[in-house]
């Protein structure tokens, strides 16, 4: 638990080729890698959620231990995040080998030697598992898509911008420079809080993530298929399910990391005799 | 029992059956596989220490067990609550006597049988043998028309089989649905799945209740009280129940968000007033993973924010209160809320106790009696 996390930056390794700027530098990079590493279920990097619980360059290679809010965490999900940090990693220039450590979960044994063996999934639990979690993986991206829509419509409902309207939009006729958000088919510009505009960025990022450039602005699945304008108020409702369904579910697997984490450092001194 | 005192001053009873707790045994000297068996409790200890007020969470050692007497005092006792409904929890593989044994909770129930609400609880891996066992049970159990009248279903139960493990089974299979039929046959009306993480095979979604939808639409005369409503899946949930009139929302682990999260709480009940309405919900404590007394207190005082009210238009009222509390489980268990009150109010435990009804006001002043 207490090795050398590199955060202090005084201790090269003898024989160690890479300078202490370096090793900074690649642990940033990583850092910043891992923050675009999401949780599928929660629509939450793992750098917010807490699950990275430490980062590590020695040499060219990078070794990251996480630790997810459960010892229960649905091993399909976890394998999503896992294999997500594994290749988001792998791609960063001067690394040269990715560890991923799992900790405290009930499978970490057999998740983590599959994770750096570069196996999928369904290697990984061969019978236990029938198809692939890509299909998965794509029912959560639908339900991020939609709760971020409706932080996206909720956020420019405020400065009088109408549902109606927002569906007559393309993508481009809509920007966000800072905090101004620039609606170019009504010629307005809207001063957001940072707050708003955080939602409206958020759709937008999302959208601009599944390759889009163009069409409609309001979408309803991963297709891109607008909603139907008969059936805006069913859409908005049932986006804002989706969105509180993600947020409750952040909040509970936030609070429960937090007193694993004190559970586990109490447990830690126990057994030292501290 | 409490008695509720609106904001208007006005006073009424209420009647609390608390849908979903437990006596279990963690203790060290039941573990049968400790990795798995720790995992277990940790896992719920943490739920308890992340939820409850600070003046509320045990030690460790007595949350891996807390024992028949202790569990009345708190249930009974302080607690608030008039009937407490077992939802039993097996885990043979991760405890040697189980978790929460049907056959060791019965004894709870046959020395308090107009407290403690037993049901038990089946599993559709365990073929012909599980059948004859919950037969079995119905006979013994049904000391009171309200026992043996629900089951617990734990689709993410591990179980030893050829040898190796099975993590969960689903609750739209042909061999579920034979235990379905039998429960028809045994007057086990209610069904309480609860959604967990995991499930066989891995790669489904743990929490997916598209099963409940399939069963549920398959078995109109059957109810289904999804606890812990489908989370993380609410979304899910909301639209089954809004289809299947005899889905429920069970409340346990939800409604502990009230005190340390009451943002996310309030959103979470307009929500499931807006799709459900008020008669579908119904109030669990989880016992032990929280303490019913202050989950309760928190929820007569709950005021459902204005901007919600509107954006929903639901309210949470004294009535719709009293209805979560406990009418609507009064109703589907069959429960005589009047006679069961004549009943309690000396009974043994009301005696042993010294168990008054108290007064709750939602004005937001401490309790007094």
């Amino acid at each position: 638990m207490s090795r050398d996390d590199g955060a202090s930056g005084q201790s090269v390794r003898p024989g160690s080729a890479m300078t202490t700027e370096d090793r900074e530098r690649l642990k940033a990079d990583a850092l910043r890698a891992l923050s675009s590493v999401m949780d599928p279920e929660l629509d939450e990097p793992i750098t917010e959620l807490g699950f990275v619980k430490n980062v590590s360059v020695v040499d060219g290679t990078v070794s990251v231990d996480l630790v997810m809010s459960t010892f229960w965490c649905s091993p399909n999900f976890v394998y999503m995040m896992l294999e997500d940090a594994r290749d988001t990693l792998s791609r960063l220039s001067g690394i040269q080998r990715v560890r991923i450590t799992l900790e405290g979960h009930h499978d970490a044994p057999r998740i983590n030697e599959a994770i750096n063996a570069g196996r999928s999934f369904l290697e990984c639990y061969g019978s236990e598992a029938q198809a692939d979690i890509a299909a998965l993986n794509r029912v959560f991206r639908e339900k991020a898509l939609r709760s971020r829509l409706h932080g996206m419509i909720t956020a420019t409902a405020k400065y009088g911008v109408p549902i109606d309207a927002l569906l007559d939009m393309r993508l481009g006729d809509i920007e966000l420079e800072g905090t101004r958000l620039l609606v170019r088919s009504e010629g307005r510009s809207i001063a957001l809080d940072p707050g708003d505009a955080g939602h409206v960025f958020r759709y937008m990022s999302f959208l601009r993530k599944l390759g889009r450039n163009g069409g409609p602005l309001l979408i309803w699945d991963l297709e891109g298929n607008p909603p139907d304008r008969t059936e805006l108020k069913a859409v908005l409702n049932r986006s804002r399910s989706a969105r509180l369904s993600l947020g409750f579910n952040a909040e509970l697997c936030k609070a429960l990391l937090l007193a694993r984490m004190g559970r586990e450092q109490s447990e830690g001194l126990d057994s030292t005799g501290v | 029992m409490i008695i509720a005192e609106g904001a208007d001053g006005k006073r009424q009873e209420m009647f609390v059956i608390d849908y979903h707790t437990h006596i279990w045994n963690a203790s060290r000297e039941n573990w049968l596989r400790p990795n798995l068996a720790k995992g277990w409790i940790d896992c719920f200890y943490d739920y308890h220490k992340a939820l409850s007020p600070p003046e509320y969470v045990w030690d460790y050692e007595t949350y891996l067990y807390y024992g028949e007497e202790r569990a009345i005092e708190d249930l009974f006792g302080k607690g608030y609550v008039d009937m407490a409904i077992f939802q039993p929890t097996q885990l043979n593989y991760f405890y040697k006597k189980g978790f929460g044994d049907p056959d060791i909770t019965a004894q709870y129930m046959l020395k308090h049988p107009d407290r403690f609400v037993m049901g038990s609880r089946w599993d559709p891996r365990e073929g012909e043998a599980g059948k004859e066992k919950l037969a079995e049970q119905a006979r013994k159990y049904r000391v009171r028309p309200f026992h043996m009248k629900h089951t617990k279903l734990y689709t993410a139960e591990w179980m030893e089989e050829n040898g190796g493990v099975s993590r969960g089974w689903r609750l739209d299979s042909k061999e579920a649905f034979a235990y379905l039929d039998k429960c028809k046959e045994l007057g086990i009306t209610i069904q309480v799945p609860h959604k967990g993480p995991t499930i066989w095979p891995l790669d489904k979604d743990a929490f997916d209740v598209g099963d409940v939808d399939v069963a549920a639409t398959s078995y109109p005369d059957l109810r289904f009280v999804v606890t812990h409503i489908g989370l993380p899946r609410i979304e899910d949930f909301a639209w089954i129940a809004t289809q299947d009139k005899n889905v429920y929302a069970g409340m346990a682990v939800a409604i502990a968000f009230i005190h340390n999260r009451p943002r996310y709480f309030a959103e979470m009940m307009a929500e499931l007033l807006y799709w459900l309405g008020p008669d579908r919900i119904l109030f669990g404590s989880d016992y032990a993973l929280w303490h019913p007394k202050w989950i309760i207190e928190d929820f007569v005082r709950f005021k459902m924010p204005e901007d919600l009210k509107k954006e929903y238009g639901v309210d949470l009222t004294m009535e719709t209160k009293k209805k979560i509390l406990g009418e609507n489980a009064a109703r589907l268990w069959g429960i005589d809320i009047a006679q069961m009150k004549t009943k309690l109010r000396n009974d043994d435990v009301a005696k042993a106790l010294k168990i008054k009804p108290q007064v709750i006001r939602a004005g937001g002043r401490k309790r007094s009696r």
